[in-house]
């Protein structure tokens, strides 16, 4: 305990005071070797070969009958169906034309017409959703499985191919016997908030628009993404949620073991590994890529899948979407012509992804349980290879270290020199100085931390409140940057406050500083279990400022002004306006769109964390800095 | 007999030490000061009860979507024992004449049965007005705490000097007292949850300001309340009793006042249990008192007791609920005894061991035993390891929703990632136990052994 004792400079051992002295030093050697540990991920040091937990799945142990005839007719009657009824147009007319798939097939079928806001208080998208369930036939439907599509893909090319897949295995799924659990389609043409509208109807939640043709627990969910092509060269693997859920590696294992026995392999993100005899830097290389693709989704994770929202009512969920290879006829001639329904893909694909998909789901009708017996925490810096949290969560441990070593410091170090010097005084004359100076300075730095929150809470409420602060892209731009000029005005008045010579003594920014370490590093510890990705971002942008940052009345000009050139490179509207190119591809100048309020609609329909994230703790924590570095 | 307890003998004498003309106007001036300090005083602590209720009601009021489903699902913060959806339910099958004890739901004292009746058919309103009032009441409680304590301070530093010369910071201002205890978050959370530990509290407040004031009688009505409406206050038999046994001065006269006391007690306690079994039958004392002592409903919580229960066989259940159950009594004689001049602290280090090893534990325990602390601000400043407590109570409280979130709702964690939360968080308080004990123990050196007010203390 004796390390741990505070300012008051009861045991005076030499060892002790160098120890108080020098631990400042010890934060930047800990924050980089958190960072180094980082950057050893994507080499192969920590990762270990993918391996199957749950015996029961026995992945692709039994033959595979996708494929005949019948299953390409019906995948044809999709076609004619949505040709007869105006060419794909209303969604009215295609989800009618899909229902009379359905239920020629025989599925229980149901069609749901919901509406969602984008954001809080502006105005309401509608949106059609068409499920069909396909009932175990020798069990009670307690449990199902699930096969998702929606109308686009990504990159909003028509995903009409996933939709005829979908009726195809529909129609072969209703002649097997195995099935133990129901099987439910669903095809929604609103993408991630489609299917969480339908989400919220299945578990009762979404009262406007209910659905009353229903099954039993979701067990898994497999989400289709096929865009026009004559066939794919490989399979792309999704898996991050809206806050960075993450299913189980055991799924993410069986979907690719089995799409490699039917010669269509599975890539996480679509991406391939390096080759085999690949040197170190290049595999390092794809390595490090992949890993930055699954930070971006996992931190930010603004359009990650239409299999996400599952992930947040505990059902395990991917999205396979096939890779189109360059030169590809139909996928040329897609993205020439603009309205026709483009045709079919070779049969061979069909069979190929048909064949993969009835494996998982052959898979997944073998399981008793949910998916147990793998891991939950993962990262996944090749195919076929994992990252335990063991190994990982070291880094993000040495970082909130080395942000807590610094605050135990600071707090040692707080108040004049003279609060822990030698001189001869009694233990009650050094307690009562100590006391004093915290009983006056403590209320101060509180106060300040309260104020520069109550402006990021400010940030965070007005959104909800008046909505047209974020009626379009551009005004909610012109919010940013009108709460940023508040948010200096709040730097200015505090400043101000503790100008005056006999205010400045009330407050310590040494103090000021440690509490808002303390605060980072807690919230960061608890990020960094729910969503790792997003924890190492927010300890790049907003813990690393807080360590480098020093208190100024210690530092020289020149000091002061390097620190404030990294705290305005490293703040919030300067991250968004450049985080345009890395999220959305754009230029930071173009206005018409905008992360803060893409962020803002996360978490309005998904509960996703960025956007309180941002507004009460990057905000609030990046102005403090700022305080920090200029008022004393 | 030490040299202390003569001096709290003498504290008692109506007689002032003799005075010289220039000391007279000196007491007469910090009279007149207190007196002005006092109205300003009160006009405060008037504010900061006002502003508290406000919160509330605004809470209340704004956010009645987010407490119904979000934080009244919250285990950290209501307890089987403690739950309002429970006391809903009790109060329905009373208002249709089944006793409220059928059906295994309710575990609370038919007492507060009797209080939410008549709002039982109130709109829901003046139910969270009752919560909001108890827990003003409570801060109102422990600002009087404060004063008395205050008063006291005062009169001995006029009679004998101060303790420990040159000492600053002697006692919280009533008001201030006040404010930490309702701006607390946790407090706040109980309220909002409308968690009927808030009554405990009041029970337990209300007995330690009689103690502290003299008024043995009400002082023992007020722990048997307390210990009706939650098990764990009957170990603040020990302080009150040796709060009324301090107001008498030989040894057999403080003994005999000790056994009265405790008998008080336990003849008031064991009327109130009488009435409701003869009430309710034998099913209320299953329902209440067996249950908190046998721990029957194993829902998680913040405490210690849950994780353990699941896991052990039922022929060693009898075993380990005596074990657990000494763990946390067993504190109350010792304790009591090594602070014995001084109740009011043995009360406060008695409520945190209670907040941290009892059963069904919330955040609202920490509250209370946070609310206590200010109190006794010349010990403020003697703790020594406050930093580490405080952050092991901010890890505790920050990651348990985290890991519950991951637990329940996501299914990525277990069980272990919930009581881990849980297990930095008892760890937090007890430090925070041993801490505040050794700070009582250093004030208690330097006021007696004078010689070693120079040299630094080292704690083996």
């Amino acid at each position: 305990m004796a390390l741990v004792l505070s300012g008051q400079g009861e045991k005076t051992s030499p060892l002790l005071k160098w120890t108080r002295k020098y631990s400042a030093y010890l934060c930047y050697p800990l924050a980089l070797v958190g960072m180094l540990w980082l950057l050893l991920l994507p080499s192969q040091t920590f990762s270990r070969r993918a391996y199957f937990s749950e015996n029961a799945m026995m992945p692709s142990q039994a033959n595979s009958k996708f494929g005949d005839e019948q299953h390409l007719t019906t995948m044809h009657r999709i076609d004619t169906a949505l040709s007869t009824a105006d060419k794909l147009s209303s969604p009215e007319t295609r989800a009618h034309a899909l229902l009379s798939v359905f239920e020629a097939i025989g599925l229980d079928s149901e069609i749901q017409r919901f509406a969602f806001e984008e954001v809080p208080g502006i105005g309401e998208t509608k949106g059609t959703n068409v499920h069909g369930i396909l009932r175990a036939p020798r069990s009670d439907s307690v449990e199902a499985l699930l096969i998702a599509a929606a109308w686009t893909t990504f990159e909003n090319k028509t995903n009409i191919n996933a939709v005829r897949m979908m009726a195809g295995l529909a129609k072969f799924a209703s002649e097997q016997v195995y099935w133990a659990k129901d099987v439910v389609f669903v095809v929604t043409d609103s993408g991630e908030k489609g299917i969480e509208a339908w989400l919220k109807a299945y578990h009762g939640i979404n009262k406007a628009a209910p659905i009353h043709v229903r099954s039993g627990i979701l067990q898994a969910a497999i989400s289709l993404e096929l865009p026009p092509a004559k066939s794919y060269e490989g399979l792309g693997l999704y898996f991050e949620g809206k806050s960075g859920e993450l299913p189980n590696l055991d799924f993410i294992n069986i979907v690719q073991h089995i799409s490699r026995v039917q010669r269509i392999p599975a890539y996480l993100h679509g991406m391939e590994d390096a080759p085999y005899g690949a040197s170190f830097f290049d595999q390092y290389k794809q390595s490090a890529k992949l890993l930055l693709r699954q930070v971006r989704s996992q931190a930010i994770s603004l359009s990650v899948g239409v299999h996400a929202p599952f992930l947040r009512y505990r059902i395990d969920a991917l999205t396979i979407s096939g890779l189109v290879p360059s030169g590809d006829p139909i996928a040329l001639q897609n993205s020439l012509v603009g309205s026709s329904v483009p045709g079919m893909p070779a049969p061979a694909t069909i069979r190929a992804i048909g064949r993969t998909v009835e494996s998982t789901m052959r898979s997944l009708n073998n399981l008793l349980e949910h998916f147990h017996q793998s891991f939950f925490f993962y990262i996944l810096p090749a195919n076929q290879r994992y990252i335990s949290i063991g190994d990982y969560i070291p880094a993000a441990g040495l970082m909130i270290a080395s942000l807590l070593v610094q605050a135990m410091h600071l707090w040692w170090m707080q108040g004049s020199d003279d609060l822990r010097s030698d001189s001869p005084r009694t233990r009650i004359e050094r307690m009562n100085k100590y006391y004093s100076f915290l009983r006056k300075t403590l209320p101060s730095s509180i106060g300040i931390v309260l104020r520069v929150h109550a402006l990021g809470a400010l940030l965070f409420a007005i959104p909800m409140i008046i909505p047209q602060a974020v009626l379009t892209h551009t005004t909610s731009t012109a919010y940013v940057f009108t709460m940023a000029l508040a948010s200096i005005s709040m730097v200015l008045h505090i400043s101000d406050i503790y100008w005056a010579p006999k205010a400045r003594s009330l407050v310590d920014w040494q103090q000021l500083k440690a509490i808002v370490e303390l605060y980072v590093a807690v919230t960061i510890a608890c990020l960094s279990v729910m969503n790792f990705s997003l924890a190492v971002v927010m300890f790049g942008i907003t813990g690393l400022p807080l360590v480098l940052t020093r208190v100024c009345s210690f530092t020289r000009r020149a000091y002061r002004i390097a620190n404030l050139l990294m705290l305005l490179a490293t703040s919030p509207v300067c991250i968004l306006a450049l985080s345009r190119t890395a999220l959305l591809g754009l230029s930071p100048f173009d206005f018409t769109s905008n992360p803060f309020r893409m962020f803002l609609e996360d978490f309005h329909n998904f509960s996703s964390l960025t956007y309180p994230l941002l507004c009460l703790v990057y905000w609030p924590v990046n102005l403090l800095c700022i305080v920090v570095v200029l008022v004393p | 007999m030490t040299p202390e307890s003569e001096k709290l003998n003498q504290q008692e004498s109506p007689e002032m030490p003799c005075a010289g003309p220039k000391n007279k106007t000196a007491i007469t001036a910090a009279k007149a000061s207190t007196q002005n300090d006092t109205q300003s005083e009160g006009s405060r602590l008037a504010w900061v009860l006002l502003m508290g209720c406000a919160v509330r009601l605004c809470a209340f009021v704004l956010f009645p979507d987010l407490i119904s489903h979000y934080l009244s699902g919250c285990v950290e913060l209501s307890t089987p024992v403690t739950s309002y959806k429970r006391l809903a339910e009790g109060l329905h099958l009373c208002a249709h004449d089944i006793s409220p004890f059928d059906g295994g739901v309710f575990h609370q004292s038919p007492l507060l049965l009797l209080l939410f009746k008549a709002f039982y058919y109130l709109p829901e309103f003046f139910t969270n007005l009752v919560y909001v009032g108890a827990d003003a009441l409570v801060a109102l409680i422990l600002a009087k705490l404060a004063a008395s304590k205050r008063i006291q301070q005062q009169q001995r530093i006029q009679q004998r000097g101060p303790a420990v010369p040159g000492e600053i910071a002697l006692s919280c201002s009533p008001s201030m007292v006040a404010m930490l205890y309702l701006f607390n978050p946790l407090s706040l959370g109980t309220v909002l949850v409308r968690s009927t530990i808030v009554f405990s509290h009041l029970a337990i407040a209300a007995a330690l300001l009689a103690g502290l004031d003299g008024l043995a009688n009400q002082a023992v009505v007020w722990t048997a309340v307390a210990t009706h409406l939650s098990f764990y206050p009957v170990m603040l038999v020990a302080p009150i009793a040796l709060m009324s046994a301090a107001r008498s001065t030989a040894t057999g006269n403080q003994l005999k006042s000790i056994a009265l006391t405790v008998a008080k007690f336990l003849f008031v306690l064991g009327a109130m249990h009488a009435v409701f079994v003869a009430l309710y039958g034998m099913q209320y004392f299953t329902a209440t008192f067996d249950f908190t002592l046998r721990v029957a409903d194993l829902q998680p919580n913040v405490g210690l007791f849950w994780y353990f229960f699941i896991e052990i066989f039922d022929e060693f259940r009898l075993f380990f609920f005596v074990v657990f159950q000494l763990t946390a009594l067993a504190f109350a004689v010792p304790v009591s005894w090594r602070f014995r001049r001084k109740p009011l602290f043995a009360a406060t280090m008695l409520v945190g061991i209670i907040s941290a090893l009892k059963s069904y534990p919330a955040w609202g325990d920490l509250a209370l035993f946070l609310g206590l602390l200010p109190i006794f601000e010349e010990l403020l400043k003697y703790m020594q390891y406050a930093f580490l407590s405080a952050n092991l109570l901010m890890y505790g409280i920050g990651l348990a929703p985290v890991f519950w979130h991951l637990w329940i709702e996501q299914g990525s964690g277990n069980a272990n990632f919930f009581y881990a939360a849980t297990l930095v968080y008892v760890f937090g308080q007890i430090t925070l136990l041993f801490d505040l004990g050794s700070a009582m123990l250093r004030r208690e050196l330097d006021i007696h052994h004078p010689e070693t007010r120079a040299r630094p203390v080292i704690q083996e």
